[in-house]
């Protein structure tokens, strides 16, 4: 029976390799290739390790080592793991070194059954292991970092988690850095970024919710969010969401984010993205649902509405007058960043009596012998700009004083000096460079910047009413998007009185008693007790 | 209290109504009314809010009545189809003309004002075209954007009195009680047109959170807007007196054209325009959501899209052709459009609440409706 | 999603019909003639209207390299001739390469000739066209209004805002003329009392200066001043006042903010003017009384202020001699208000607007008169009554004569 289930199982694999090598090249249709692989383990050690080793067409870095019972050439034991997925120390530790040992004595006069039990409960020093059925469970194991361990005479195999490998340390976070503050950042570990929220959320109430998406890169993803808080029906609509994404490849958190938006077509961004777990767990604490993927930094938080993008978080981690100053400097960059340059085209084209006189009369003196109208002036600039800003992103770090060199003073002096641009649109385009970086979400100063265009070329052909009707388009856009059911302008319209305390103002911590009713679960929005202010003996009448 | 999003909040329904009534109204009233009774025009305009009141109490039971459907498939449950028929295409019509007289009046200003050479079709379909967006998002929509703008408005309103604080003559009012009696009805009558566009409730009722506080609703929106109707009248005549305001076309803006402030807060009169624009916009989406509603669900048609753009497509024709020139306009706004504001508004609704109340059924469940 | 994409396409739909419908209103700033005053005279039938265009490259040099004194001129003055006011502005395209712009005005002199021909056209230009501010100033010039834009100033670069500084700093320091924009003038020609009255400017001097040579001298050939107050019945100008009538004129009709007075401190009859007093705070109300057939206007100024100097002997800390002081003073005002009032009545023209105060509190009666005034404005008796405080000696509370004549 078991040598014709062999022969059989042979038969079909020759047969099927042909039918897998077609599938690989369409590199989609992963479903084909287990098909075969569903079935149960072999009993033989070596027809387990061919069946992998086929599988993964015999891949270099899979290493295969066999242990044989002392004096005879049949193997008993074989690992299977990629070398550079596993920590290679752990392996020979944990797994090698006790079962080399154990091998010799304990294997003696027991069943196959046995033996097995006595591997899997009392020889492999791991953490977490777990049994294989069939070989494409196994195979899942392998490509995660785990080390397969197959005995002989048993149809189960071991899978022990050994899956360590080279990653980065905890940094500093590159783009969204605070004066004080917690200095981690997320790393490209799954594993890693949990411990960093589980360190800040010391609660049992912190569920995480693993997933596995993208058919070829097999990513882990984990839902994160606070049982009780988060609200029931946004957990469900985003496990719903992701559910339905059907893809090959996950290989950063934008991909999910863009599956699962509300508005695909938005420059505004309806899901928040961080890397500082700090921000993610202060997130998670009011009650939005940290989405982190294996492989990325960054991690995703939603629901999220307008204003949360004018929120650092260090804004939480200052004063709180000086964080209510810098939160309203930044809602007044994001205008500038937006607006400045369409009103100033605006301005000194259509609406020249608004200047004051002395300037006015600068501005003119300027604009002598300028051979551009203002709009394409100003549209050569900020599209200069843009490109200077690129060449900045994209350039090695090395030649990066040369183009601030070439950038600064000849782009902008000597064309000013040569009077082929006004030195007025010059500033203007500057600052309005400046403004947009004072945004602390990337993501909305990009929206920023794409809107400027659009405002410019209304600016430039309507004047103010251009402007003024363009606001009015993007202020209806705004109303009408949502993030999970929240509106986007929350706490603004519909109007919420709660959130208010941490919009446009930071209030004390002290003050801000209840969650964000909007996001977090009505029947849980109590953060802290009354009368939370300090009160030093000291603070009494003093007449 | 849970949060419903879904729904319009009961200071949003207000404001909104609010918004429906004082953006064209703050630019005619001044001229006509201080034109017909000099300085005691703000009197009749404020004469002009207890009427205003009792419209409002009208209208909020009417939609009290109305278990929360829309209004016209509740009409046709209780009066029957034709009823409601007819009076779906005469609000249908009403919300129309309505529309294109805002779009016209915008224009009218614009191109008197700011932008003298561009084309009139150019002027009025980029606000066409921003109401017919914003109406394909609803009026949950409409409702956020008006408290937005609602709040600037106020925010610029309160500056605007705050500039022009050092330009105002007391004096300007006195003597009080001077005006005789005709003129201040005939400078009253606009307002009062104005304030029965508070009939935005019908089509408000089935998305209101709270449907049992419309009558509060209503009277809170044209409180709102009467107030601030006299206080820019009571502005205007503060600092132009009694005789200018008649012969000038936008006295409102004016006021603010004036204002000065060493040699540096000078001619600032175009940030309250834009202001000023912005909630015509926000009337206009109102009027062009109206208009749609009120014909797709009088005449029950499920898509409702098709229509939103042949009707914003009339609109746009109606302004730009239904009046030849300003003064034709003008006329119309002076005379023709108080009348038709109130036969709409007024009759039309006291007519349907008689109707109701000879018809009305003993069982009070017979007007439940699917 | 298809709001979404609805809002796509729509925000390309309008831009891309306003790029390629190009730009109507647009006008660079180097296509605009910034104009920073003009002039309106009547000669021959015609109306002539001037301009002052700045000329913005002069002047940001000036500024730049010889901080104030210009090389190069700062502004161009020409001008057009038409049948009406915007005619004549119309035809400055046959010599102007630029648009003229008007929002920038600051100032708008009027000859006397089209000020007595009447302002109502002028009126009318300004509040019909929307380029055209109301917050202009107006002046009224005795000549040829042209020349007033001619003259170069010397602080002030252009002369336009010169001139309006100086009406600003005048109405604000010694308050004898008003600076009256357009609008105060057409509310104050509208008012029962149909009358206004404008400041006037005029060059004081010989040779004028229009010329950089002219200019680059410490002590200028002439000067823009000005000079005393025009007075309109309707929109026509009717008559000129002094200043100091056009001082009474200020306190009747409270206009008064800061004004320096100067009086003697020694009583009774004709005595040297040897003090003066610097009024910081006045407000005056104007009650009608009516008294049989006619009315009595009651003129209660109330007013304080500090000493300047002075050259009398007294004790000046004593209260006795600050309320003689007072006393001094509250005559002086009297006689300015008797002597201006004998003017508008021998002038028969209501400047000083007790028609307001009376159509204010007898509106019944108002209605009655109203057909023949200003005519009943001779039948009217004022009752003047000025309260003075000096609030302050000033830091030395004897004058130095005392010292003086002490041996």
């Amino acid at each position: 029976m078991k040598l014709w289930n062999v022969l059989f199982r042979r038969k079909r694999d020759q047969g099927s390799s042909q039918q897998r090598k077609a599938v690989k090249q369409d590199g989609r249709s992963g479903k084909a290739v287990s098909r075969d692989l569903e079935e149960g383990l072999s009993k033989d050690v070596d027809e387990n390790l061919r069946t992998i080793v086929a599988e993964l067409g015999g891949s270099d870095d899979l290493t295969i080592r066999k242990i044989d019972a002392a004096g005879t050439d049949s193997v008993v034991v074989a690992f299977i793991y990629i070398d550079n997925l596993v920590d290679s120390a752990m392996v020979n530790q944990m797994l090698l070194h006790p079962l080399m040992s154990e091998i010799g004595e304990s294997r003696s006069g027991k069943s196959s059954e046995e033996w097995y039990r006595t591997v899997r409960d009392r020889v492999l020093a791991v953490g977490r292991v777990h049994e294989m059925r069939t070989p494409e469970e196994a195979l899942a194991c392998i490509l995660e970092g785990q080390t397969i361990v197959f005995l002989q005479g048993s149809a189960a195999a071991l899978a022990a988690d050994t899956s360590g490998g080279d990653k980065r340390a905890v940094e500093e976070p590159g783009s969204q850095t605070v004066i004080r503050g917690p200095k981690e950042s997320f790393t490209e570990s799954i594993k890693t970024n949990l411990s960093l929220i589980r360190r800040r959320i010391k609660s049992p109430r912190l569920r995480v919710e693993r997933k596995t998406l993208g058919k070829l890169t097999q990513t882990q993803i984990a839902l994160v969010y606070l049982q009780g808080i988060a609200k029931a029906s946004i957990v469900e609509e985003v496990r719903r969401r992701i559910d339905r994404i059907d893809t090959d490849s996950i290989l950063e958190s934008a991909y999910i984010e863009e599956f699962i938006q509300d508005a695909p077509i938005t420059p505004f961004p309806t899901i928040e993205n961080t890397e500082r777990p700090d921000a993610a767990a202060a997130g998670i604490l009011e009650g939005q649902i940290a989405i982190i993927v294996d492989g990325t930094p960054f991690a995703l938080l939603a629901p999220v509405s307008f204003v949360r993008f004018f929120q650092s978080s260090e804004d939480f981690y200052q004063r709180y007058d000086i964080a209510t100053f810098l939160r309203l400097i930044r809602y007044v960059a994001f205008f500038v960043s937006m607006l400045l340059p369409a009103m100033f085209i605006a301005i000194t084209t259509f609406h020249q009596e608004m200047l004051p006189t002395p300037l006015l009369i600068s501005l003119a003196a300027q604009r002598e012998g300028v051979p551009f109208p203002a709009i394409v002036e100003a549209l050569l600039m900020e599209i200069t700009f843009e490109v200077l800003r690129e060449a900045g992103v994209r350039m090695p770090k090395v030649i990066g004083p040369a183009i601030s060199i070439v950038g600064a003073l000849v782009l902008g002096q000597s064309a000013v000096q040569a009077g082929l641009i006004s030195a007025a649109i010059v500033i203007v385009v500057s600052f309005t460079a400046i403004a947009s970086f004072v945004i602390p979400a990337i993501n909305m100063s990009i929206a920023a910047r794409l809107i400027r265009f659009v405002m410019m070329i209304l600016g430039g052909t309507l004047g103010l009413f251009g402007i003024m009707s363009g606001l009015m388009v993007l202020l209806i856009h705004l109303a009408s998007l949502r993030s999970f059911g929240v509106p986007y302008l929350t706490p603004l319209a519909p109007f919420v009185w709660t959130n208010w305390k941490d919009t446009f103002v930071r209030m004390p911590h002290w003050v801000m008693k209840k969650r964000p009713p909007t996001i977090a679960d009505g029947s849980n929005l109590v953060r802290q007790g009354d009368d939370q202010m300090p009160k030093p003996p000291g603070r009494k009448s003093k007449f | 209290m849970p949060l419903n999003p879904e729904k319009i909040g009961s200071i949003q329904a207000a404001v909104l109504i609010s918004m429906a009534i004082t953006p064209t109204a703050a630019i005619v009233i001044p001229t006509v009314s201080i034109g017909a009774s000099g300085q005691d025009a703000w009197l009749s305009v404020l004469a002009a809010w207890p009427l205003g009141i009792g419209f409002a109490l009208l209208y909020g039971s009417l939609s009290r009545m109305n278990p929360g459907v829309s209004f016209f498939s509740w009409l046709d449950s209780r009066l029957g189809r034709a009823v409601s028929v007819i009076a779906g295409l005469l609000l249908a019509q009403y919300y129309l003309s309505v529309a294109s007289v805002t779009i016209r009046e915008l224009v009218n200003f614009l191109s008197n004002e700011l932008l003298q050479k561009t084309p009139v079709a150019v002027l009025s379909a980029v606000p066409i075209l921003i109401a017919v967006y914003a109406a394909s998002g609803g009026i949950e929509v409409i409702a956020r954007i008006s408290a937005l703008v609602y709040v600037g408005m106020i925010m610029f309103l309160a500056l605007g009195i705050g500039l022009e604080l050092n330009q105002m003559q007391p004096q300007f009012l006195f003597p009080i009680g001077d005006a005789p009696l005709p003129r201040l009805v005939e400078s009253g009558l606009p307002s009062v047109g104005w304030l029965s566009e508070a009939s935005l409730l019908f089509i408000l009722a089935p998305y209101l959170s709270k449907p049992r506080r419309s009558t509060a609703i209503a009277i809170a929106g044209v409180s709102l807007a009467a107030v601030q109707l006299s206080l820019i009248v009571l502005l205007v005549l503060l600092q132009f007196g009694p005789e200018l305001p008649g012969i000038m076309a936008y006295p409102a803006f004016a006021a603010a054209e004036i204002i000065k402030y060493g040699s540096f807060v000078e001619r600032v009169d175009l940030i309250f325009i834009c202001v000023w624009v912005a909630t015509v916009y926000v009337k206009l989406c109102i009027f062009v959501f109206g208009t749609v509603h009120c014909f797709t669900h009088s005449l029950r048609i499920k898509a409702a899209k098709p229509f939103l753009w042949t009707i914003s497509l009339l609109i746009f024709l109606h302004s730009l052709y239904s009046w030849s020139d300003e003064a034709t306009f003008l006329h119309y706004q002076k005379s023709v459009s108080t009348a038709f504001l109130i036969t709409c508004n007024v009759i039309v609704p006291a007519l349907l609440w008689l109707g109701l109340k000879i018809k009305r059924r003993p069982p009070a469940s017979a007007g439940e409706s699917p | 999603m298809r709001a979404a994409k609805r809002f796509v396409s729509l925000l390309m739909l309008l831009v891309a019909s306003f790029g390629a419908a190009g730009c109507w209103d647009r006008t660079e700033l180097n296509e605009l003639a910034i104009t920073s005053a003009t002039a309106v005279d009547w000669e021959d039938g015609e109306w002539s209207v001037s301009y002052q265009v700045v000329i913005p490259s002069a002047i940001s040099n000036a500024v730049s390299v010889t901080g104030g004194g210009a090389s190069k001129l700062p502004i161009i003055v020409y001008s057009t001739q038409g049948k009406t006011i915007r005619e004549a502005v119309g035809r400055s395209t046959l010599e102007s390469p630029r648009h003229l712009f008007f929002s920038h005005t600051r100032v708008v002199v009027v000859s006397e000739a089209a000020a007595r021909q009447g302002l109502s056209p002028l009126l009318d230009v300004y509040f019909r066209n929307p380029d055209s501010r109301e917050t202009v100033s107006v002046l009224v010039a005795k000549g040829n209004a042209r020349k007033i834009l001619e003259q170069l100033m010397q602080i002030q670069i252009i002369p336009g805002d010169g001139i309006e500084e100086t009406l600003r700093k005048e109405a604000e320091e010694f308050s004898a003329l008003p600076n009256v924009r357009i609008y105060d003038l057409a509310l104050s020609i509208v008012s029962p009392s149909k009358s206004a009255i404008v400041p006037e400017i005029l060059i004081s001097g010989g040779q004028e200066v229009s010329s950089a040579d002219a200019l680059s001298k410490t002590s200028l050939s002439s000067k823009l001043r000005l000079g005393r107050l025009a007075v309109f019945k309707n929109d026509r100008m009717a008559g000129w006042m002094t200043r100091e009538e056009a001082l009474g004129i200020a306190f009747i009709r409270d206009r008064i903010k800061t004004t320096t007075i100067p009086f003697s401190c020694g009583q009774g009859g004709k005595q040297k003017i040897d003090s003066a007093f610097k009024l910081t705070r006045s407000s005056t109300r104007l009650t009608p009384k009516k008294d049989g057939d006619g009315f009595t206007m009651k003129i209660e100024v109330e007013g304080e202020g500090q000493l300047l100097e002075t050259d009398c002997t007294k004790e000046l800390s004593e209260p006795s001699v600050a309320r003689q002081l007072e006393s001094q003073l509250e005559l002086e005002i009297t006689d300015m208000i008797e002597t201006a009032w004998q003017a508008a009545r021998k002038m028969n023209i209501d400047v000083v607007g007790f028609a307001e105060a009376i159509h204010r509190k007898y509106p019944k009666d108002w209605k009655r008169m109203k057909n023949n005034w200003p005519s009943g404005l001779a039948e009217i008796r004022i009752e003047p009554s000025v309260h003075i405080t000096i609030k302050r000696m000033g830091l030395t509370n004897q004058s130095f004569r005392t010292l003086t004549e002490k041996d």
